[in-house]
């Protein structure tokens, strides 16, 4: 009777361990698969922490930069105004004339022309002055504060010892 | 010699029984220590990955809010590429006026006198006319030669040189035409 229990203590304590044995491999093998996605997960998350490190050091190099873009920003409104203000493409041509000694003698404003993301102001101008004068003033209208793309200059000898230059330009608004 | 027992065989068989009972815990007693080590290894694994993985995302959290700080940045440098980009489609890659007006300016001899200069960009089409007096026809060719020369212009042509009149002393009469060069393209004026 004894020898029978201890048979049957003997058998279940091999059944108890082997299925300890299962739950353990089955535990192990879930485990294992957690982990493969843990690893999926960290690789993404490495990769998406690169890609935020890159932009973030380039919004670092931007904030160094912040008063240069602030400043351009500006310059590019003034360049391409939201209206024609053809009041002060007047009022500039006079002051870049007189700045250098020019003569404004004429500005002449046609159709205005509406295109897909830009408008243009097509401008006749004519000055008379000294040829060096001219150079300075045309260098003067193309750095200016607004945008004017010339297209047309004719330059012509007056009897006096200054020029005469008829400019055909286009200023620009949005 | 001769292996005898006198045992009573279901004796012998329940001990052989038992024996093998005895081994076979024994195996699975060693397998599941190693199942045991190798769980709790795994386990060990896990924490540490699942650390690793929530080190990651807070240093992720971070870089975020810092990112959406400056993101404004991000907008104003967009505004200014939109800008910049309109600007110079509208301002075409014609000459530098200035650059080519002096080029030309500081090649004319003292023995030409300049009746006209034009200059037209229609298009693609950028070209460049001159009209003037010279002593000679030497001096024109001498100056033809010299506009060759310039990196504003090119396919420098001579159209006709003539005296005015049918006397040798009197002035030479010529025209020149000319392409114009594309110039360096628009840019931001500068401070």
């Amino acid at each position: 009777m004894k020898n029978t229990n201890r048979k049957d203590a003997g058998a279940q304590f091999l059944v108890l361990s082997a299925v300890f044995c299962i739950v353990l491999a089955a535990l192990s093998v879930l485990n294992f698969m957690n982990i493969r996605e843990l690893d999926e997960e960290i690789r993404l998350e490495a990769k998406a922490l690169r890609g935020n490190n890159e932009r973030l050091n380039f919004l670092r190099k931007l904030k160094e930069l912040e008063p240069d873009l602030e400043y351009t920003f500006e310059v590019l409104k003034k360049q391409i105004p939201s209206s024609p203000e053809d009041f002060n493409i007047i009022r500039q041509i006079e002051a870049y004339s007189s700045g250098n000694s020019s003569e404004f003698v004429k500005i002449q404003f046609g159709d205005y022309k509406n295109e897909a993301d830009i408008n243009s102001i097509p401008l006749t101008l004519t000055f008379t002055g000294r040829y060096s004068n001219l150079l300075k003033l045309i260098n003067e209208i193309m750095s200016g504060e607004r945008l004017y793309r010339i297209d047309s200059i004719r330059i012509e000898r007056l009897e006096n010892s200054d020029i005469r230059a008829d400019i055909e330009a286009f200023a620009f608004y949005k | 010699m001769y292996k005898v027992s006198l045992l009573p065989k279901y004796y012998i068989q329940e001990n052989e029984l038992r024996k093998r009972q005895y081994k076979l815990l024994r195996i699975t007693l060693m397998v599941m220590c190693v199942l045991l080590a190798i769980y709790t290894l795994l386990i060990l694994m896990h924490a540490s990955k699942k650390n690793e993985l929530i080190g990651l995302r807070r240093e992720n959290r971070e870089l975020l809010k810092n990112i959406s700080e400056l993101e404004y940045l991000t907008a104003l440098n967009n505004d200014i590429n939109t800008l910049y980009n309109r600007a110079k489609n509208a301002a075409g890659n014609n000459p530098d006026w200035d650059k080519l007006i002096l080029s030309i300016g500081s090649t004319v001899p003292e023995t030409v006198g300049i009746i006209n200069i034009e200059f037209n960009c229609l298009g693609e089409t950028k070209t460049g006319l001159i009209r003037g007096l010279a002593i000679d026809h030497d001096t024109v060719s001498d100056w033809l030669e010299t506009l060759n020369g310039l990196s504003e212009i090119s396919d420098v042509k001579c159209v006709f040189s003539t005296q005015s009149q049918e006397n040798s002393d009197d002035f030479v009469q010529f025209e020149i035409t000319m392409n114009l060069n594309t110039g360096s393209g628009y840019m931001v004026p500068r401070r």
